[in-house]
């Protein structure tokens, strides 16, 4: 059960030993930083949050945006416990990892076993704990024989496993991140992320202070929007970016975005209008396509009827010649008599059905009929 | 796994009381970065940390060489004289130096985590003893030597020193603060501990400067270093050196807590 609760919050970092004769009032400051302002006539202040209030409940998954010197890493630290703010009141519940400060308390001439205790006991476990998952560590960061060697021989990216190990090991109910982490080389990167989102997952609340749009949106469901050390909004993902992001735009280039979009709108359109023509286009070409093949196969089937009727007449008059031969055979006896005129006439209506045939295929090939 | 809940804004009293109760309870973190530093400091070095007790062996060896003759006593007292009062010396003297910086060097990790105060100031005093136990041989190998059997008056010594302990958690919180605020402090120290360490009767003594003494006895370091010295090497027990050590043991441990709760959440920002 992990929850956060701020309450007025407002941080401020003493200027101790600046030069004071050098007037500076906020509200000429443009650029990255947050407000400067004149505490009383001896101290001047950066004043790194004011008056934030913010609750935070399991499952929430919260992201921080803001430019630079907005407050957000400060934020994450207020609430890790490590700057106590003079006014406001917060209670966190849950234990917390801040992957803030990855290597924190390194000893480089220690071995990296010696410095996986010392980071275990650092982040607040007791030393069986810690033990307990030295094998886990150890097969996580894949560095070997260099376990028992200083750290100092180590290249960054070995130290930056060790680190990263050592950082992930234990599962937190609050999980602070400074920008997303990111370790090794491509497979151990592979690796690490898998561990990092496996973190995550199990954590209560995460809260990640990222420029990194896209990444907010994948791993965050509330946004909150930093700006001066005052939280600008707070709410979802998408509502807070569209926030940030119109606000971040003069009224000219806000109009300009409107017609921007406006011009992308009716590009999209005339796109789609096109889209939809060619594709009508290719359907009708389509089509046609499939007309023609039928048309084909038609008068394929016509020219083979044709064929066949022609060989069936071809067989008739072969059978009628036969038969007149007979006839013939047979007039010249009695019994043959009067076969003739009628065997004539046969012929010429076969003949005649066979050209009418002709004509009706010659008239089909004509498409223009057809239609 | 520690933070489980907490809560901040109210009762700087409980928080510095937390603070300390936080830092003395995770001895295992402080124990292994004291020694760590100390690894550090004589990395790939032959002898090692043995190379402090050479050095104070060396420097008592000189001292006795060259004052040795000036002082109306004999050699053996003389050396044991100096040894242990060198040695006091040595633990104060470096109590106050390390307490000066113990947060500006820490500032990393100060700024790194949620870590108590204390702990760091665990780990300095950690230090220190180590250092010192080393330079202790020394001592022990004289008082061998030249056979001082200590009787059971040599325990007040041992009081001596454990007040020195308390004394130094206290001038670490107390200096700490304040070097880190006012970072002219420490050169000031500086200056003036090395001033100290010729007005505190180490390499001479009191009888030796005769009128002088009427007002060097008020500087304090004398009183420790004679509550820590007298009755390991001579028996005796300055009754009036542990009244005046007491006091200022007394003094520093309140204003230190003050000062702590004052203080406890303003350092991270004066870093």
């Amino acid at each position: 059960m992990a929850s956060i609760l701020l309450q007025n919050v407002t941080l401020s970092y003493p200027i101790l030993g600046s030069d004071r004769s050098k007037v500076m009032p906020e509200d000429r400051l443009s650029g990255a930083g947050s407000l400067i302002r004149d505490d009383s006539s001896r101290t001047r202040s950066v004043v790194a949050l004011e008056n934030i209030s913010l609750e935070l409940k399991d499952g929430d998954r919260l992201g921080l945006i803001g430019r630079n010197g907005s407050g957000k890493s400060t934020l994450l630290r207020v609430i890790a416990g490590v700057f106590e703010p003079l006014e406001g009141y917060i209670r966190v519940e849950g234990h917390i990892a801040g992957l803030f400060s990855l290597g924190l308390g390194i000893q480089p001439e220690a071995t990296g076993y010696k410095n996986i205790l010392i980071s275990g006991l650092m982040a607040g476990f007791r030393r069986e704990e810690v033990l307990e998952k030295l094998p886990e560590i150890i097969d996580f960061c894949e560095l070997g024989e260099y376990l028992d060697m200083p750290v100092r021989t180590y290249s960054n990216g070995m130290a930056m496993r060790l680190k990263f190990a050592c950082a992930t090991a234990f599962n937190a109910d609050i999980l602070l991140m400074d920008e997303w982490l990111g370790a090794g080389d491509p497979e151990f990167q592979d690796k690490a992320q898998k561990r990092l989102r496996k973190l995550v997952d199990e954590a209560g609340i995460m809260i990640l202070a990222s420029h990194n749009h896209s990444v907010i949106r994948r791993s965050c469901n509330k946004l909150a929007w930093l700006d001066r050390g005052q939280l600008r909004a707070f709410g979802t993902v998408e509502d807070v970016l569209e926030i940030y992001e119109t606000a971040h735009l003069t009224p000219e280039e806000i109009a300009e975005r409107e017609a921007a979009r406006e011009e992308a709108r009716r590009k999209r359109r005339v796109e789609a209008s096109r889209a939809r023509r060619r594709e009508a286009k290719r359907e009708e070409v389509r089509q046609a396509k499939l007309e023609d093949a039928r048309r084909q196969r038609r008068i394929e089937a016509r020219r083979e009827k044709r064929r066949e009727e022609a060989r069936e007449a071809k067989r008739g008059e072969l059978r009628a010649q036969r038969r007149q031969a007979e006839r013939v055979e047979q007039q010249d006896k009695p019994s043959g008599k009067g076969t003739k005129p009628r065997l004539a006439k046969q012929r010429t209506e076969a003949k005649g059905k066979a050209a009418q045939n002709r004509k009706a295929g010659r008239k089909q090939l004509n498409p223009t009929s057809d239609r | 796994m520690s933070l489980a809940v907490y809560e901040l804004g109210k009762g700087q009293r409980a928080a510095a009381i937390q603070d300390i109760a936080d830092g003395f309870s995770r001895w295992r973190l402080w124990m292994a970065l004291a020694l760590e530093d100390i690894n550090r400091r004589f990395k790939r070095t032959y002898i090692g940390v043995l190379w402090t007790t050479l050095s104070f062996a060396l420097f008592v060896g000189v001292k006795v060489l060259i004052f040795g003759r000036m002082a109306p006593t004999d050699d053996a007292f003389f050396t044991n004289y100096v040894a242990l009062g060198f040695f006091a010396w040595m633990y104060i003297s470096s109590s106050i130096a390390d307490g000066s910086n113990v947060f500006v060097v820490s500032e990393g990790w100060i700024k790194g985590g949620r870590l108590p105060l204390t702990l760091f100031v665990c780990i300095s005093i950690t230090r220190s003893l180590i250092l010192a136990f080393y330079n202790f041989l020394v001592v022990v190998a004289l008082l061998a030597i030249y056979k001082v059997a200590p009787s059971w008056t040599a325990l007040w010594s041992v009081v001596a020193f454990s007040l020195f302990i308390l004394c130094s958690f206290a001038i670490h919180f107390i200096l700490g603060t304040l070097c880190t605020r006012f970072r002219d402090m420490a050169h000031l120290i500086q200056a003036i501990m090395r001033v100290m360490f010729f007005l505190t009767p180490i390499f001479w003594l009191p009888e030796q400067i005769g009128p002088l003494w009427r007002y060097l006895q008020y500087n304090p370091f004398a009183h420790f270093l004679m509550a820590f010295r007298d009755p390991l090497l001579t028996g005796t027990v300055p009754v009036q050196s542990f009244q005046i050590v007491l006091a200022i043991t007394a003094v520093l441990l309140v204003s230190s807590f003050t000062l702590l709760v004052f203080a406890r959440r303003r350092i991270i920002f004066w870093l």
